[in-house]
């Protein structure tokens, strides 16, 4: 039992975590709107490589929706892009984790992630403009989800190595 | 405990799912920035505002305002091409997209709800969609 608290606690702090990243990132300038490093993603990575899928859906959820709403932006068109974003890049993230968890690292869970939602993003704001000329984007989509899925892949496989040795909570 | 960052630590991390992954990746991008480039100058540009949506020939310069949910959009066509001049959304990513001259270039608003897409095609008065 002491177990399952432990968890439910560590989940709420990496949620946190993940909310004051999510503000803290849309408030610093960025050179084009959906150039961001993704740094809400580590703990969601975090969650996902410690607690399972379930844990990862909840911090992902919880970042969306209150990040959404501490920003201000919830419920406008960049939301909606931004957490169908969010969800297709934890579905995907969850299966390779589930399914292919010995052929890829944290790098390569995070570069998944990072892809998807580069994509997925592309993808939803073709649906929002009905204009073809998004996909003129794909390649700086690939390649920006490619550098940011490396560094964030990174930044969680050191959170998680040094969390590991935490005994805060305990 | 210190973290390592040895400028190339991290690589042997990979896996080789990894590096498969990441080497797809890039001929992902290098065969999509190939179907890109090489996109000819336009000669259109289609505007769209709210439902409406008009185009005009990008030949003549021109300064004028739509109207979306938020406010006025301010259009110019020029030499350089067409762009959103002023806009009341607040973070004026529009703006600063600048001009776009290129077949498929385009400047989209969403606060405002204001697209611009680069077209290619017969200039002349008949150009009107939707």
């Amino acid at each position: 039992m002491a177990n399952r608290t432990q968890r439910i606690a560590r989940t709420g702090l990496l949620a946190a975590a993940a909310v004051v990243l999510f503000v803290f990132e849309g408030l610093a300038p960025r050179p084009l709107p959906w150039m961001k490093l993704g740094l809400g993603n580590v703990p969601v990575m975090v969650a996902l490589i410690s607690y399972g899928p379930m844990a990862a859906l909840v911090v992902s959820a919880l970042k969306l929706a209150l990040g959404g709403l501490l920003s201000g932006s919830f419920g406008n068109p960049a939301f909606f892009i931004g957490a169908g974003a969010g969800l297709c890049s934890w579905t995907v993230m969850a299966l390779v984790w589930s399914t292919a968890r010995r052929l890829f690292s944290v790098i390569g869970l995070g570069i998944w992630g990072a892809v998807t939602h580069q994509l997925a993003q592309l993808a939803l704001a073709y649906v929002y403009i009905g204009q073809w000329s998004v996909l003129g984007l794909i390649p700086v989509a690939l390649l920006g989800g490619l550098i940011s899925g490396i560094l964030i892949g990174l930044l969680a496989h050191w959170v998680y190595q040094r969390s590991n040795g935490l005994t805060i909570l305990e | 405990m210190a973290i390592a960052i040895n400028r190339w630590e991290w690589l042997s991390l990979l896996t080789s799912g990894d590096r498969v992954l990441i080497v797809i990746l890039m001929v992902a991008i290098g065969a999509t920035l190939r179907m890109g480039m090489g996109s000819d100058p336009g000669t259109r540009i289609a505007v769209r505002s709210g439902a409406e949506s008009r185009v005009y020939d990008l030949g003549q310069p021109a300064v004028w305002q739509v109207y979306g949910p938020i406010g006025e959009s301010e259009i110019a066509i020029g030499p350089a091409g067409a762009r959103i001049q002023a806009s009341p959304c607040l973070h004026q990513h529009c703006v600063h997209r600048g001009w776009v001259h290129r077949q498929g270039d385009s400047v989209v608003c969403i606060p405002n709800e204001v697209v611009l897409v680069v077209l290619g095609g017969k200039t002349g008065i008949d150009a009107v969609v939707r």
